[in-house]
């Protein structure tokens, strides 16, 4: 079953309930939230995507609720639960919606410690995976959400995993986190992305989040080898350069975005050792998206 | 040429990416990108035996007179990255 | 069967892993990993021959937790090296205690265990030369307000912890194993004289096996924080199931005698019981026999016990919330009447309360926006 065959009501029920068990990519997700926004940014964005059954082995439990204080009644507040214990501080109510984007991007970042897991966007086109990892404000997600609309398949926008054994790249492929003026960019580029309504005054300011292609949640389950490793930079009005980058130098900047090489040691050194051995590095800027995408299908093509 | 005798850190991880080299030490939790010289530096040092300062050089093919002030400078960067160990 | 029951009873017998079902794997996964254990359950599970027939995200949590503590293991042991080659060695050998004794002694409770820190034992005489001499290799304390000097300096058992400035490590440099200001208090000497030299190359010692228990026990009794304590008592179990094997009824003569030299029987009869009605830890009557003297009157002794297992649920899994957080706070209140004379409580509590900075609860939860 899938979350558009499931309705908003009983959606709503299972949230407010037991939970809802939700399916993206290799991971499976409970979350219980009585706050109706939650339950509409799911029905909305999570359409494709499989619902488990009650007796289902889950990878996290997230609840969204409000804080037991007195403040719920004046300047109401969200908190984020992950195994029953609140990890980040409250937000307002009507950042909820994020709030679970965000929640369950910190359990990938801090529940997963069998793969290496990136801090970068990843899509697949011919078997073979691009990775883009890049601090904020590089222009990962905008280039991530036009790439998902333009022959690639997304993998994810946040959370790159990568098997340790043998090194097989893939992601959960949820909805991409898009941010101020990238939503107008990517609604006036990809007339098919569908985007939620944009929730103002985040700490990033305008937060809208995009529903990943169809066809990219149905085949989540499949993997992808390392293909290219892309560090990308926006830069306005800035010419679109595509430089190789040395994979000494990559793979420093590749670790320096991984979530829990620290912790794995040793079996992450060469895990990523591998990957940026098996991908190709480049150094990416850019300010024009039609430009770039031009850039990357000459990138697949081998041109 | 100081006399101390040098020894490669046990457990260290390395690989080689293209035209470098990068090193991992279990112990410490750090990881390193080394320069060419560097590199080829460590590649002397065999693991579990020590070696001295002329015949390290020799190796390296610097000659014998005024290279040790470069040679130190690598070692010194080397041995403050925990890669490697200088004893009298 | 709630997730609190299926993880002690995943320790206290392994075998029992093969019965859970998909939808009990969860809920105890996240009680493990609450306590610290998952590292713990993958050995015990691939010991019982059961990891293959795990299901396989239920392995793969499991071992990867492992992995991660195999490699904290790894750089633990690497710096214990470190410290004993290094300004140490003008001193004579310190007693490691705790997460990195396991280790560097071999104990069987130590595979998959994530060891947070390393804790040194010096007379106290010493420890201030032990810090002067660590901060040129790098290691420098934390706690920098005049207070919590003072709290540490004068009143607890150990100096402020240190820090090593490139790597992170903690480091806890202690002279006893309760503070100056607890009820009874144990002649550390007496820790020192019966330790043990720890095998080569370490040039640590190791407390005899009776003190490394009860020092467990003391760790875990003396707490006002029960958060890891499911862990803490695992500790024990382990400890004690290790060292009765290995030497029978001496290892019990000894524990005995040792709890009651050190003023501490009264812990070892609480301690023994909450292992045994926890994790079914085989104790002989003898020992019980003997540490009942030391036991608390009827009503305190039936409060004390419901605290101890209550105290000691998962929030994850626990299915008692409620009179767990009352057992919780109960211990909180516990941990520091025993810690400190009532005055000097009162003192502390208003610091903390009133006048500390809060560094913690002002920046301890991250930003979540940070995650997207």
């Amino acid at each position: 079953m899938r979350i558009a065959d499931l309705g908003l009501a009983r959606l709503q029920q299972s949230l407010a309930g037991r939970g809802l068990y939700l399916r993206t990519g290799p991971f499976t997700s409970r979350i219980q939230s009585p706050i109706a926004s939650v339950a509409r940014g799911i029905e909305s964005l999570y359409r494709d995507f499989e619902v488990a059954d009650n007796s289902s082995f889950y990878d996290f439990h997230c609840e969204l609720r409000a804080p037991r204080s007195h403040r719920r009644f004046y300047r109401p507040q969200v908190l984020f639960l992950s195994d029953r214990r609140s990890v980040f501080k409250p937000l307002a109510c009507q950042q909820a919606y994020p709030m679970l984007e965000w929640g369950l991007n910190w359990c990938i970042a801090n529940q997963v410690p069998y793969r290496l897991v990136l801090h970068a966007a990843a899509l697949e086109r011919n078997g073979k995976a691009l990775i883009l990892p890049a601090p904020p404000g590089a222009g990962k997600s905008t280039l991530c959400a036009a790439l998902a609309h333009h022959g690639w398949r997304l993998l994810t926008d946040e959370s790159v995993l990568v098997d340790l054994a043998t090194n097989e790249v893939s992601g959960p492929a949820r909805p991409v986190s898009l941010k101020n003026d990238s939503i107008r960019v990517i609604r006036e580029s990809c007339p098919s992305a569908v985007l939620s309504t944009p929730i103002a005054d985040t700490l990033k300011g305008a937060v809208a989040h995009m529903r990943p292609p169809t066809d990219a949640v149905h085949r989540s389950h499949e993997t992808a080898r390392p293909g290219w490793i892309v560090f990308p930079r926006y830069r306005p009005g800035a010419s679109i350069q595509l430089k190789p980058r040395a994979a000494g130098s990559g793979f420093m900047q590749l670790i320096a975005n991984a979530f829990n090489y620290a912790a794995l040691g040793t079996r992450a050194f060469h895990s990523a050792g591998r990957l940026a051995e098996e991908s190709a590095c480049f150094d990416f800027t850019y300010s024009r998206l039609d430009e770039a995408m031009q850039q990357f299908d000459r990138l697949a093509d081998g041109r | 040429m100081s006399r101390r005798r040098w020894q490669r850190t046990d457990g260290l991880q390395q690989r080689t990416l293209g035209q470098e080299c990068v090193v991992f030490h279990p112990g410490a939790g750090t990881t390193h990108l080394l320069t060419p010289a560097a590199a080829a530096l460590m590649d002397c040092l065999t693991a579990g035996v020590a070696m001295d300062e002329a015949e390290l050089a020799r190796q390296l093919g610097l000659p014998a007179d005024g290279t040790d002030v470069e040679l130190g400078r690598w070692l010194s960067s080397l041995q403050s990255a925990d890669l490697i160990r200088g004893r009298h | 069967m709630d997730a609190d029951t299926a993880l002690r009873l995943a320790l206290a017998r392994p075998e029992s892993m093969a019965e859970r079902t998909t939808a009990e794997w969860a809920p105890l996964l996240a009680a493990a990993r609450e306590s610290a254990l998952l590292g713990t359950l993958w050995h015990l599970a691939d010991d019982a021959g059961l990891a293959e027939g795990l299901p396989e995200p239920v392995a793969s949590h499991l071992w990867g937790a492992a992995l991660i503590a195999e490699h904290r293991s790894r750089a633990l042991v690497w710096e214990l090296h470190g410290l004993a080659d290094g300004l140490l060695s003008r001193m004579s050998p310190g007693v490691v205690l705790k997460g990195a004794a396991y280790l560097a002694a071999g104990l069987p409770n130590a595979r998959g265990r994530l060891a947070n820190d390393i804790d040194l034992l010096f007379p106290r005489n010493e420890v201030e030369r032990a810090e002067k001499l660590l901060f040129f290799e790098g290691w420098s304390g934390t706690h920098h307000n005049v207070y919590d000097q003072r709290y540490y300096r004068e009143w607890m058992h150990e100096l402020p912890p240190l820090v090593h400035q490139n790597r992170g490590t903690t480091l806890d440099l202690h002279h006893n194993i309760l503070p100056e200001t607890f009820r009874g208090h144990p002649d550390p000497a007496r820790l020192r004289q019966q330790s043990q030299a720890l095998p080569e190359p370490f040039r640590f010692r190791i407390l005899c096996p009776a003190h490394l228990v009860l020092h467990a026990i003391v760790h875990l009794f003396s707490e006002t924080e029960w958060d890891r304590g499911l862990r803490d008592l695992y500790d024990i179990h382990v400890l004690l199931r290790h060292f009765s094997t290995r030497d029978g009824d001496a290892f019990w003569e000894h524990f005995v005698a040792e709890a009651e030299a050190l003023n501490i029987a009264w812990m070892a009869e609480r301690a023994l019981w909450t292992a045994n009605r926890l994790l079914l830890t085989e104790i002989p009557a003898e020992p019980v026999k003997r540490l009942a003297r030391a036991r608390a009157g009827i009503a305190l002794r039936g409060l004390g016990r419901w605290s101890f297992v209550h105290g000691l649920h998962t929030r994850a899994g626990s299915i008692t919330p409620r009179r767990d957080a009352v057992a919780r706070g109960m211990l909180f209140l516990r941990g520091h009447w025993l810690k400190m004379p009532a005055g000097l409580l009162a003192r502390h509590l208003f610091h903390k309360a009133f006048l500390a900075e809060k560094p913690e609860t002002a920046t301890a939860q991250p930003q979540p926006e940070q995650h997207g």
